[in-house]
């Protein structure tokens, strides 16, 4: 059992108890398990594995941990948190300015705000309130008790249910259910689940008219096998020309997809993906394009 | 850094110039050298790609960043070839498995999320 005052760096395993302040500069350990009553405040904290218990109050400026584990019945407040998983269960306020997890699950009775979360699964559970300026996870799947409030949010799938009041600025998801008990209010909401669905079809389509997997090597053999004549045919060159346009379709995507990483609502608009698709693909590949926009199949370029 | 745009222009500069060829049509040395400069001129881009992924999404990839160098490596094997000279089949294999490495890395950056 270890006391921390003001500075501490512990290296692999800290078991602490205290009851009045605790300071830590720098925390670097393999396992954490922290246990306060009054105040606690980390200025970086590096651990496989964190687990935390406070009544009181808890702020960490920089946390990056593959497993935390909290629970914080007051004040929570996380300026930068980077890990693989998130338990949180808080009966106060949780603040995150940035949030970036793989899984995250928080139970929260009574606030919660994040600035930015990025993370591929995200449960959050509230009956107060929830706030969430940018929220780009993979899945959400949210239940609310009273109000939620979303700035942006881009999402594969989005399960959600309401039972009081919902407001959405902007809104993009592939699958979209939701559920609402009282009144739902969008400002401004527009759902893109078609582009979204166009996203996927365009890259599909891409991919698969890469026709690399029709490529072949062409190897030198040697005299005893000259029989085998393994030449390079003139297919084989229009294969890598096909190859070549697809390819630079492939990077223009690429090019505005990561342009707009970070503000996916907008992103169809900007780049008015109805015209890149006939401008710019639909021109790039020309050799048997079956396009689910017209079904026609153009003729290859000489 | 070389911006994306201008990487963009010179490879739809060089698509413009490549050709489709049958049976009976002459193996030119701009056959070659064409898909070559293509294949180095993606390489930038899709590194200055990486780049700007990096910032935004504020971690790694190593499969990306190992498709880019391994495509690196593939392409200094490669030279530029002139008439008379010889077409080998390292010329053909070489272009195939960078396209394949750059559709790789390019997909993992901003193709559909896997499932």
């Amino acid at each position: 059992m270890l006391s921390a005052f003001p500075a501490k760096l512990v290296d692999y395993a800290v078991l602490n108890t205290a009851f009045t302040v605790e300071l830590y500069d720098a925390i670097s350990s393999s396992d954490r398990i922290n246990k306060g009553y009054m105040k606690s405040i980390h200025d970086g904290l590096r651990a496989v594995d964190s687990s935390s218990v406070r009544p009181a109050k808890n702020l960490t400026e920089v946390v990056s941990t593959s497993d935390t584990c909290s629970k914080t019945p007051v004040l929570n407040v996380i300026d930068v948190i980077r890990l693989s998983e998130v338990h949180k269960k808080g009966r106060g306020i949780t603040l995150f300015d940035t949030l970036s997890a793989v899984d995250r699950t928080s139970l929260s009775l009574l606030l919660n705000l994040r600035d930015t979360f990025v993370g591929e699964f995200g449960i959050t559970r509230k009956p107060g309130l929830t706030r969430h300026d940018v929220i780009t996870p993979r899945e959400s799947i949210s239940k609310l008790g009273t109000k939620q409030l979303r700035d942006e949010s881009f999402v594969t799938d989005l399960i959600s249910k309401h039972t009081d009041k919902a407001l959405l600025d902007q809104m993009a998801a592939g699958d979209l259910v939701r559920k609402v008990g009282v009144k739902p209010l969008y400002d401004g909401t527009r759902l893109k689940e078609i582009v979204a669905k166009v996203e996927f079809s365009v890259i599909r389509q891409i991919t698969e008219r890469l026709e690399l997997d029709k490529a072949r090597r062409v190897y030198f053999l040697p005299e005893e096998y000259r029989y085998l004549h393994d030449i390079i045919m003139p297919e084989d060159h229009n294969i890598k020309v096909d190859a070549s346009k697809v390819l630079l379709a492939l990077l223009e995507w690429a090019e505005r997809k990561i342009e707009h990483l970070h503000y996916p609502g907008p992103l169809f608009e900007r780049i008015g993906i109805t015209d890149w698709i006939e401008k710019v693909v639909k021109k790039s590949i020309r050799d048997k394009v079956d396009w689910a926009v017209d079904g026609s199949e153009e003729g290859r370029g000489t | 850094m070389t911006l994306i745009s201008e990487q963009l222009s010179t490879l739809r500069t060089l698509l413009n110039e490549m050709r489709y060829v049958s049976h009976g049509d002459m193996v030119l040395a701009t056959d070659t050298n064409l898909l070559l400069n293509f294949a180095l001129t993606a390489v930038e881009a899709t590194k200055i790609l990486y780049d700007q992924w990096k910032y935004k999404m504020d971690r790694l990839d190593p499969i990306v960043e190992d498709c880019i160098s391994t495509a690196e490596r593939r392409l200094g094997f490669m030279k530029e070839v002139k008439h008379g000279d010889v077409v080998a089949t390292r010329d053909h294999n070489i272009i195939l498995d960078v396209l394949k490495l750059l559709q790789i890395a390019l997909l993992r950056m901003a193709g559909p999320p896997v499932p």
